[in-house]
């Protein structure tokens, strides 16, 4: 059909003939829609920073109070509880043992031990490593008035017990000296008989 | 430069557009409004279009669908007070109405569309469908009906100049 054409193309050709364009309008409508836009981003990122510090307020919790009669459950929170258990094995807590000299000894020095409860006990001690105080190293039998013998050390042995100890009992002080061998470090030096003491040895 | 290769373009292609969409729309008044917003829209991204192929392709495209969405809110404004006394005002720019420009407007948008971009644009039946993302029988169709129906002020022109 191409009398259709013609005539359809001649028509947009009358069209086109009698249209005026203005480049500048266009190009100053364009320049203030992006003006618009960023300012329209602009206070939309305004508008969300207000909204968000608006939000933080409500984002706090809710008191806890429980209202009356409420029928609905409330924001109560259950307080912790708190149970006691026994200690089923106690523990003979350590107390102070008084000692002179126990400071910047060395190995084979002696050190005087007196017991502040004054109470009497037998001669012997246990010497053991600060730390691993439960690991006794050593028997310290403490000097013996009238016997020459002491005072002395004995290495312990694990599996080995029975061991001849003068039968001779104080209330102290008792003087006792350090086994010659002994490394330097801290050692914790405690009663073998009645209420347990313990003080702090430094051999250097 | 840029502005300059764009103002270029827009005395080169501005016209012709108008006359294009004049077509689609009945008015040319309306044509240059939709025209010139094609423009505007295409001035933040002139330096990527100018790169294309066709650059004009994507105005018209613009165009197209500018006055095809006007048209579509033309008639929901039309519906929306469909009681009112609908009174046709002509338009002082339009100063040829013959029956072939009538005849065209009496047909649907879509088939208008086909018409124009094949008639007017020389684009063939798979650019149309392309270009307006539509089955190439469907434009074949529009075409078909177009034609059946432009047929009639056809006959009568030559009618009136025989």
């Amino acid at each position: 059909m191409p009398d259709l054409q013609e005539d359809l193309q001649a028509l947009a050709d009358r069209k086109a003939a009698e249209s005026a364009g203005d480049f500048d309008s266009v190009l100053t409508a364009a320049r203030s829609r992006k003006r618009r836009l960023t300012a329209g981003l602009t206070v939309l990122g305004a508008a969300v920073v207000v909204g968000a510090v608006a939000v933080v307020p409500t984002l706090r919790p809710a008191h806890n109070a429980p209202v009356a009669d409420s029928p609905v459950p409330t924001n109560l929170v259950a307080p912790p509880q708190v149970s006691e258990q026994p200690n089923p094995a106690p523990v003979v807590k350590a107390g102070p043992l008084t000692l002179t000299s126990a400071k910047a000894l060395v190995a084979g020095g002696q050190v005087v031990a007196s017991f502040p409860d004054k109470q009497v006990r037998n001669v012997t001690f246990n010497l053991a490593s600060a730390a691993k105080p439960d690991v006794p190293l050593y028997t310290l039998v403490a000097k013996v008035p009238g016997d020459a013998s002491t005072p002395y050390s004995m290495k312990v042995i694990p599996g080995e017990s029975g061991i001849a100890i003068p039968q001779y009992t104080s209330a102290g002080p008792y003087t006792l000296a350090l086994p010659k061998g002994l490394a330097a470090g801290s050692y914790q030096l405690c009663t073998l008989s009645g209420a347990k003491l313990c003080g702090l040895v430094t051999v250097k | 430069m840029e502005t300059e290769g764009l103002r270029e373009f827009y005395r080169a292609h501005q016209p012709r557009l108008v006359g294009v969409i004049s077509l689609l729309t009945g008015s040319r008044a309306e044509a240059e409004d939709i025209v010139q917003e094609a423009f505007v829209r295409l001035v933040p991204r002139w330096q990527k279009v100018s790169r294309y192929e066709s650059p004009e392709a994507w105005v018209r495209l613009v165009a197209v669908r500018l006055a095809a969405n006007r048209h579509r809110d033309g008639n929901r404004f039309t519906q929306l007070f469909h009681r009112l006394p609908a009174e046709h005002v002509p338009d002082p720019a339009d100063r040829y109405a013959g029956d072939l420009e009538q005849a065209l407007a009496g047909l649907p948008m879509p088939t208008r569309q086909v018409v124009v971009l094949h008639y007017v644009c020389d684009l063939s039946v798979a650019q149309v469908a392309d270009t307006l993302g539509i089955a190439e029988g469907t434009v074949k169709s529009r075409l078909s009906r177009a034609r059946d129906a432009l047929s009639d002020s056809l006959l009568l022109r030559s009618d009136d100049h025989a």
